[in-house]
């Protein structure tokens, strides 16, 4: 079948689905929209598999009213996009409708449901189209659905504030995009991405690289184009997070990789460029983590952190492709493409597994939760191996791609060019603190809402989330621990468009490829290490099994009462990494909350945290503009006599205009 | 092979080496070397009291931080002489497996509930995150010098230059050193023998292990100083036969717990706001190896 049917009748499908499920029952509605999806993913599927190997499919349909051709193909790129989006839609959908069962509100679960497949499909499109126009337009219906999805809670003022601050930060990167197809087509005759290959001046080349970058790094949350995501994120429904921060952000990561792909020269410049930048965002993103309190804000921020470990390895790639070593340039991209699936992988599960936290306790806030583990033991134990596989650590499958990540540092730093041995070995740290950081992130996120005591009573006792919710975190486990053990594969499967990416485009791919085994060592490492693990345990249990054991309470110093009040709280886990970071600015505010005459009875401590780039950045900017724009309000007053005026002196205009032929 | 039984013969010593230099020092006899891992042994035979509140994660978590330090020696080699577990770019390896251990160790101190041991994790999260800049580029540095990329290939091929290659060696044995001090809380850090929960980190994490577990980390101790006095022994022994070889490497990790004793003797505890700032001085020492890598290999100037 041709892809431009296939994709025609997965449209057909969703247009059935979106007219029928208002009409349904809650259970049709369920269904239906599980038997969409799955019939897209599974249509889409099934070409990927065939173009991931390098067959790419490549279709051209001339359009009607001068429009151009309209430009569909599925290389080993794009398909790999199209399967990591599929298997996340996939488990998203699963999670997602028993997610919602809690809620009991019919008006928006039907507009949720119509616009979940349509947003599944404008991702797919995103990746095959290649012409300007219908990326435009699927990448428009990607954003405007996605925005529906997150302000599914509209009765919330937050909700509708994090939709519009989404949508408008989408507009301005559209509008970017808009611009630099636009002077594509001016320079090369066509809006086809492959164009880019064809542009032969530096300057145009920089600009339009330049205008594209800016636009897709919206949507990828790049520093300082990050804002949106930790304000859609928490705002967003649990499992539209975990898709947003594992498809929808790596769309933007997809646009700058196709730009990069096609790019004709200026390697070394923008490889640099997007290395500087991506560490930028890689350390600024995870010391933000560090320090909130809302946990889904946290792992919006962790988001931008990983999105800047992709962009290191794209940086790598393209830095190697300009010193023309095939190697380093090989290494890098294919840890990029492998950090997008991983990534895809264990933020999904992180999200799931902290939206069911949300879902029994009603709260984000870590400081009010405590001691889950005993209550939801299941989903305890994902977010451990969701947090430990984010933070890098073997035997998961985080460690992988950063693995392939160090190694082409450090194929990198023998290059004999001394600028480029300092921003790798620059790199390397960069990469390890962030790790270090990850790691304080994680173990403070899961000690606080799983480990310890209740820190505040909750309206009901949390109970473990039921098996269907359950199940797609299961499978997404399983899907780490084979790219964890089996990463040769994984790599075999990338290793298409890694070629592609470090030679340079349509000039003969004969370079062999790298070897995908070698990353074999590390696989029999981790099981070697699982293997120690188990060993040391079982030792252990053999050995203390006759032994007595007794429980008490927690050492108290002395004190033996209840001690829930005086556990350790986030703040002050975290003040210490706070103090370290000036670039954060933060607000203490002591306030008092109750009064006795001229005594304060009761004191409320606080400390807030704030992104430096909207404080000083973003705030500022929207401010200068609407103070511009409000120079202008007194056109607009609502005078129905004054609008008849502009109306009049708008006729005379034109009429004294053409009589003096000033207009024509 | 051979690295990994010196290591575990020289990690049953270490601890008491670090005593009796101490109570030499203070002009006392002290207990033999072997009295730390007598009171080990001890340990392991014990029973073992759990707090309330603690879950499944407080009892693997020991077992999990043993299981990491046992695979990070498995990496560690003997000079050129690769170790059980080589391949290229086994000591990202080496340092990720230790964060497994250290994310065990910080979870399973928060699993008790208690009002102390989240300073602890806090502490030891933040200072051991600190550390690993000055650890990649340290190694870095050295992938940068012999052009490889794993522990034993750097080790064999350093001795190429051999001058060069030991002032940089020494440099590098400093800042492993400090490295090794750091992640065991030893004492410009933190101070191993003080009882001020406020104001401690490795030892307020462990208030609530006892018995086979509490056995376990103190013996973890002693395996990760072992592990470290093995990758400083490695930057002068190289490529070096057995015979000499080996003795240096004993004598090399006799010296490392002496100097250790012997700064516990004589320095007081850096205050705890200031650790950040030393912990960071690694970093830049670190970064003057890659800076005299780069001009011994005359592509600075």
């Amino acid at each position: 079948m041709e892809l431009i049917s296939i994709i025609a009748i997965c449209f057909i499908i969703v247009l059935i689905n979106a007219l029928f499920t208002g009409l349904l029952s809650n259970k049709g509605q369920d269904i239906l929209l599980f038997l969409t999806l799955l019939t897209g993913i599974i249509l889409t599927s099934i070409p990927s598999l065939s173009a991931i190997t390098g067959y790419p499919i490549v279709e051209k349909f001339l359009l009607p009213h001068n429009l151009g051709t309209l430009n569909i193909q599925l290389d080993s790129l794009s398909a790999w996009l199209v399967l990591i989006i599929n298997f996340g839609v996939l488990q998203g959908s699963i999670y997602g409708i028993f997610y919602l069962k809690s809620y009991q509100l019919p008006t928006n679960k039907w507009i949720h449901y119509m616009t979940l497949p349509l947003f599944h499909l404008s991702m797919i499109g995103v990746c095959v189209f290649q012409q300007g126009f219908g990326f435009l337009i699927a990448w428009e219906v990607m954003s405007l659905t996605s925005m529906v999805l997150v302000m599914f809670e509209y009765q919330k003022r937050i909700s509708i504030r994090a939709a519009l601050n989404y949508l408008v930060q989408m507009h301005v990167g559209v509008l970017l995009l808009i611009s630099a197809f636009i002077l594509l087509f001016i320079n090369t005759g066509s809006s086809d991405f492959s164009n880019i290959a064809l542009l032969n001046n530096k300057h145009i080349v920089l600009v339009i690289f330049g205008l594209f970058f800016a636009g897709f790094a919206i949507k990828a949350g790049f520093v300082p184009f990050h804002t949106w995501l930790p304000i859609a994120h928490p705002a967003a429904p649990s499992h539209i997070s975990g898709m947003m921060s594992g498809l929808l952000v790596k769309l933007g990561i997809y646009g700058i990789i196709r730009v990069v792909l096609y790019l004709p020269m200026e390697y070394t410049t923008i490889g640099t460029f997007i290395l500087v930048l991506s560490l930028v965002t890689t350390l600024f993103g995870i010391a933000n983590a560090g320090l909130r309190s809302d946990f889904k804000r946290m792992l919006a921020y962790c988001t931008i952190e990983n999105i800047g470990i992709i962009g290191i390895g794209i940086g790598i790639g393209l830095i190697g492709k300009g010193i023309n070593e095939h190697l380093i340039s090989w290494l890098g991209f294919t840890a990029a493409l492998l950090h997008i699936l991983n990534h895809s992988l264990f933020k999904t599960l992180l999200f799931y597994s902290a939206g069911s936290v949300y879902r029994q306790t009603h709260s984000k806030n870590i400081e009010h939760l405590g001691g889950l583990i005993k209550f939801m033991p299941y989903t305890a134990a994902i977010f451990l191996i969701g947090g430990i596989a984010i933070c890098g650590i073997p035997p998961f499958n985080g460690f992988v791609s950063k693995f392939v990540l160090y190694k082409s540092m450090i194929a990198g730093l023998s290059y004999s060019n001394t600028e480029i041995s300092m921003l790798f070995i620059l790199s390397m740290a960069v990469l390890a603190i962030s790790g270090g950081i990850s790691i304080f992130t994680f173990t403070k996120n899961f000690g606080l809402i799983f480990l310890g005591n209740t820190r505040k009573k909750l309206e009901h006792q949390p109970k473990e989330v039921n098996w269907a919710m359950l199940l797609p975190q299961f499978i997404i486990i399983a899907a780490m621990l084979s790219i964890a053990f089996f990463p040769s594969f994984y790599i075999s499967l990338v290793s298409d468009s890694s070629n592609k990416l470090s030679t340079i485009y349509n000039i003969s791919n004969s370079i062999s490829a790298c070897s995908p085994h070698i990353l074999s060592n590390v696989a029999l490492c981790s099981a070697c290490f699982i293997l120690i693990i188990g060993l040391v345990f079982a030792i252990r249990q053999a050995l203390t099994s006759k032994l007595p054991e007794t429980t008490f309470e927690t050492w108290g110093c002395g004190y033996t009462g209840p001690a829930k009040a005086t556990q350790y709280t986030g703040r002050s886990f975290s003040e210490t990494l706070a103090k370290l970071l000036p670039i954060i600015p933060s607000q203490k505010l002591l306030e008092p909350k109750e009064r006795k005459g001229i005594y304060i009875q009761k004191l409320k401590f606080s400390i807030r945290y704030h992104d430096i780039f909207d404080v000083y950045i973003i705030e500022p900017f929207t401010n200068l503009v609407n103070r511009m724009i409000s120079l202008f309000r007194f056109i607009q007053n609502g005078q129905v006599q004054l609008y008849l005026l502009y109306g009049i002196v708008f006729l005379l205009i034109i009429l004294i205009g053409s009589f003096w032929n000033i207009i024509r | 092979m051979i690295s990994f039984i010196l290591i575990v013969l020289v990690s049953i010593v270490f601890s008491g080496v670090i005593i009796r230099t101490k109570s030499l020092a203070s002009g006392r006899k002290g207990p033999g070397i072997l009295q730390p891992m007598k009171d080990i042994v001890r340990l392991w035979r014990k029973g073992a009291v759990y707090s309330k509140t603690t879950s499944f994660v407080f009892q693997i978590a020991p077992s999990i931080y043993f299981a990491s330090l046992i695979m990070a020696a498995l990496l560690v080699p003997f000079g050129g002489e690769k170790g059980i577990l080589s391949f290229q770019g086994d000591f990202v390896m080496f340092a990720y497996v230790l964060a497994l251990g250290k994310f065990m160790m910080i979870i399973s101190s928060l699993d008790t509930g208690s009002s102390f041991e989240g300073m602890g994790a806090s502490r030891e999260a933040l200072y051991s995150m600190l550390t690993e800049p000055a650890f990649f580029i340290l190694m870095g540095s050295f992938a940068l010098f012999t052009g490889q990329s794993s522990f034993a290939d750097i080790f064999n091929n350093l001795h190429l230059r051999s001058e060069n290659a030991y002032m940089i060696g020494i440099l590098a044995a400093f800042v492993l050193m400090f490295i090794a001090m750091i992640e065991n809380s030893r004492m410009p850090i933190d101070d191993p023998k003080t009882h001020l929960e406020l104001t401690m980190i490795h030892e307020v994490m462990i208030l609530d292990n006892s018995g086979f577990d509490l056995g376990l980390i103190l013996y973890s101790a002693q395996l990760k100083f072992a592990i470290y006095g093995a990758l400083i022994a490695n930057f002068f022994i190289t490529s070096m036969p057995f015979t000499i070889a080996i003795p240096i490497f004993l004598g090399i990790q006799v010296l490392f717990a002496f100097i250790i004793g012997l700064f516990e003797s004589f320095m007081a505890r850096f205050r705890m706001n200031h650790n950040p700032q030393f912990v960071f001085i690694l970093t830049s020492v670190a970064m003057l190896i890659f800076l005299g890598v780069l001009l011994v290999l005359g592509k600075l100037i």
